[in-house]
């Protein structure tokens, strides 16, 4: 079972990165200096509601809920 | 000083042979103004029924101009002729000075249906638009009585789709890091104090705000006796509940509809900038190959009466 934190990885390693293997993407890699773009968060947060079946508030959307993976993680548990 | 009325007549129109398509500009009157039309038409063999394009809002209007245009080239060279204008308040029309709403969009594409069959010299007439635009030609297709209707990835909730607009300026502040300036919940209040507020560039007015937030396609419709498509753009197969409940309306409203899932990686930016870096000294398009399968699927639907199949993958 791939678990939340891989499957974010995944589709930014392969949406937003374009197989962009050059550059190392971790847990708390910081994803707002210079890999997400606006485009980028917007897609990500499409990607998030439809791939886990959520609502994400708008309250949720500030740059501590997406400056790692682990923090979207994070945003992700507290709501189940 | 003397006209050379045959010169600019000779140049009122561009002919794409490769496509079989002859493109001609047109002015059509529109609501409270003129506005400029593009007429596709087939150099041969010509269909009985013709599409009008009707466009999106805000910056959507930009960037879906690509998809549209696809769309109708695709459509003329198919043997359809259609029409692409410009509603009042947006680039090629009189009144540029309007601010548009969804009531002047409505207004506006009703006028020129009005005109469409004298021009393109057809019988029967099809509306077509994307996101906010296919909520609109469902709207006109009930007004109009059109005898088609085809949307695609439509808004069927416009509080919804107010909240994404406001988001994707709260993603531009996460991003250049100053989020201070912009939550979605601050643009609120700025939006309740001021009566505007900036979204990609786009000045959207509370009250025009307030009347997309209104809109409830599946309540709104009350009468549509037209075959209609409905074209669900999306990452994966999973069908869209909103969509879903659409259909359902449409059908107990007089329509006869067609479903089809048109899935891409990039579908989520369906809408959006079509540009995105692909390494360091470039830029790609990354919705074409969305595009091309839309354009697909409205043809064949246009031609056969039919959806290629349920489900769509386009790379």
């Amino acid at each position: 079972v791939v678990n939340v934190g891989d499957r974010i990885r995944g589709f930014i390693l392969e949406e937003v990165m374009l197989g962009d293997t050059t550059r190392e993407l971790k847990s708390d890699t910081p994803l707002l200096d210079g890999i997400l773009d606006s485009l980028a968060l917007s897609q990500l947060v499409g990607f998030i509601e439809e791939e886990f079946d959520t609502v994400v508030d708008d309250a949720d959307i500030t740059s501590d809920n997406f400056r790692t993976i682990a923090d979207i993680e994070r945003l992700l548990s507290s709501r189940n | 000083v003397a006209i050379d009325t045959a010169l600019i007549a000779k140049h009122d129109s561009f002919v794409d042979a490769r496509l079989g398509v002859r493109e001609r500009f047109l002015t059509l009157r529109a609501g409270s103004g003129r506005t400029v039309g593009v007429l596709r038409e087939p150099l041969e063999s010509r269909k009985a029924l013709g599409w009008v394009v009707l466009h999106s809002f805000a910056d959507e209007f930009v960037y879906l101009n690509r998809a549209e245009v696809t769309l109708a080239r695709r459509l003329a060279s198919a043997g359809f002729p259609t029409l692409m204008f410009h509603c009042q308040g947006y680039g090629d029309s009189e009144r540029i000075d309007l601010t548009p709403r969804f009531a002047t969009h409505l207004a506006d594409s009703e006028d020129v249906i009005g005109q469409f069959t004298a021009i393109a010299d057809v019988a029967q007439v099809g509306v077509v638009g994307m996101r906010l635009g296919a909520t609109i030609a469902a709207r006109v297709a009930e007004r109009t009585g059109v005898a088609s209707l085809a949307m695609i990835a439509p808004i069927v909730r416009g509080d919804r789709y107010v909240r994404d607009l406001l988001r994707t300026q709260t993603f531009l502040h996460i991003a250049a890091g100053t989020e201070e300036a912009g939550s979605v919940e601050g643009l609120r209040r700025t939006l309740d104090s001021t009566g505007s507020v900036n979204v990609r560039g786009f000045s959207l007015e509370r009250d025009v705000l307030a009347e997309i937030e209104a809109i409830d396609l599946c309540a709104d419709l009350t009468k549509l006796e037209a075959r209609v498509l409905l074209v669900q753009a999306t990452r994966t197969a999973r069908r869209e509940s909103a969509l879903a409940r659409l259909s359902e309306s449409l059908v107990g409203v007089g329509a006869s509809v067609d479903s089809c899932v048109v899935t891409h990686p990039s579908a989520a930016l369906f809408g959006g900038k079509n540009f995105q870096a692909a390494g360091t000294d470039r830029l790609a398009d990354v919705l074409s190959g969305l595009n091309e399968a839309i354009a697909d699927t409205v043809v064949a639907w246009s031609t056969t009466g039919h959806v290629p199949a349920a489900e769509v993958s386009a790379q």
